[in-house]
């Protein structure tokens, strides 16, 4: 099967749209979790990713995808889409540490611009910072807030992954739960305003 | 942390966006669209960006002499921005087909109307009510954004 017979027919809108909020939402787990610098240092953009692995995949001939045996394209490219983002991280780690050796004996320059998105105040090497329980951030973002914290729980401690599940557990309605969805993601992504991301160190 | 330490944590890393965020499959298309206008450029500015990086491709491979593969074209013709007219008769077509069916839009139609009749002669909110309200919000600021 060519590739052009492979990606006959798709969405590429949805698929697109699909792709950059996973990206998005990956992106701002990543912040959450301590890795806004590694992912600052990478040069890394959620949506610039969400192209670079369509792209990717309409000029790779010998794509992995068969439709054939029913399977999602969003599925595949979503798969496609983790593993380059944890190459991103691994290469903004790995960069992190670089910079932590060649800058060891000096302070940065206060008069040097501040790289877009990097934290200063802690040490990139993980003297001062710590790996950080996506729970527990998400909790600490809720402020108290019952239907986010319910949430939280209903997503982390019940084992309710699908949306369906997640309503029927808490007693609400599916748009219930995305709107508490799209809270999560308007307080911890990256664009967002006082974002809690906006702040602390990374290992 | 350690290599397996870090492979570690960017498993979970996924895992845990997961089940924060939830599967994208589920979502409907609104929905996509509502969870993208609040967290950064709204679906249109996205669909430019896309377009333009594989108009860039697909011309650079005709200065080379080779013809596009028909899914790059696939694409463009997909998310070509409405201000752009294709040469092509049959993508004009197809182009001007999909700009009117985004004018018309049912869904906006429909919901329009349910947003008018639940509020009429109306003086109490009911929790019903106020979901409707926020749903509104929700699709006017995304049609705001489309529009920037």
């Amino acid at each position: 099967m060519s590739a052009d017979d492979r990606f006959r027919g798709v969405d590429w809108k949805d698929v697109l749209h699909r792709l950059t909020l996973h990206s998005r939402h990956l992106f701002a787990t990543a912040r959450a979790k301590g890795y806004g610098n590694a992912l600052a240092r990478a040069c890394a953009d959620p949506d610039d990713l969400a192209r670079a692995v369509i792209a990717d995949a309409l000029q790779n001939e010998k794509v992995k995808y068969k439709p054939s045996k029913g399977a999602s394209l969003i599925t595949f490219l979503c798969r496609v889409l983790e593993d380059d983002f944890k190459d991103l991280l691994r290469k903004g780690m790995r960069l992190n540490r670089r910079l932590a050796t060649l800058e060891a004996a000096s302070d940065r320059d206060p008069e040097l611009p501040a790289e877009p998105g990097v934290v200063y105040e802690l040490g990139d090497d993980g003297q001062g910072g710590k790996v950080i329980e996506l729970r527990a951030f998400a909790l600490h973002a809720a402020k108290g807030s019952p239907d986010l914290e319910d949430y939280v729980t209903a997503a982390f401690d019940c084992g309710a992954s699908k949306r369906a599940d997640q309503a029927e557990l808490l007693g609400v309605t599916p748009s219930a739960i995305t709107n508490r969805r799209k809270k999560f993601l308007r307080l911890l992504a990256p664009d967002a305003q006082g974002a809690p991301g906006d702040s602390g160190g990374e290992e | 942390m350690n290599r397996d330490e870090l492979e570690k944590d960017l498993n979970n890393l996924v895992k845990d966006s997961r089940a924060l965020f939830g599967e994208v499959e589920e979502l409907d298309k609104d929905e996509v669209l509502g969870f993208l206008s609040v967290s950064g450029s709204p679906a249109n500015l996205i669909c430019d960006e896309m377009y333009a990086r594989i108009d860039a491709l697909v011309k650079d491979l005709r200065i080379k002499g080779v013809s596009p593969p028909q899914r790059y074209l696939d694409l463009l013709d997909q998310l070509r921005p409405g201000y752009l007219i294709p040469h092509n008769p049959k993508n004009l077509a197809q182009h001007a087909r999909r700009c009117v069916a985004e004018l018309l839009q049912g869904s906006v139609i429909v919901s329009n109307a349910k947003l008018q009749l639940s509020f009429h002669h109306k003086s109490d909110l009911t929790t019903q009510d106020e979901q409707i309200l926020k749903d509104a919000e929700d699709r006017l600021r995304r049609r705001i954004g489309q529009s920037e």
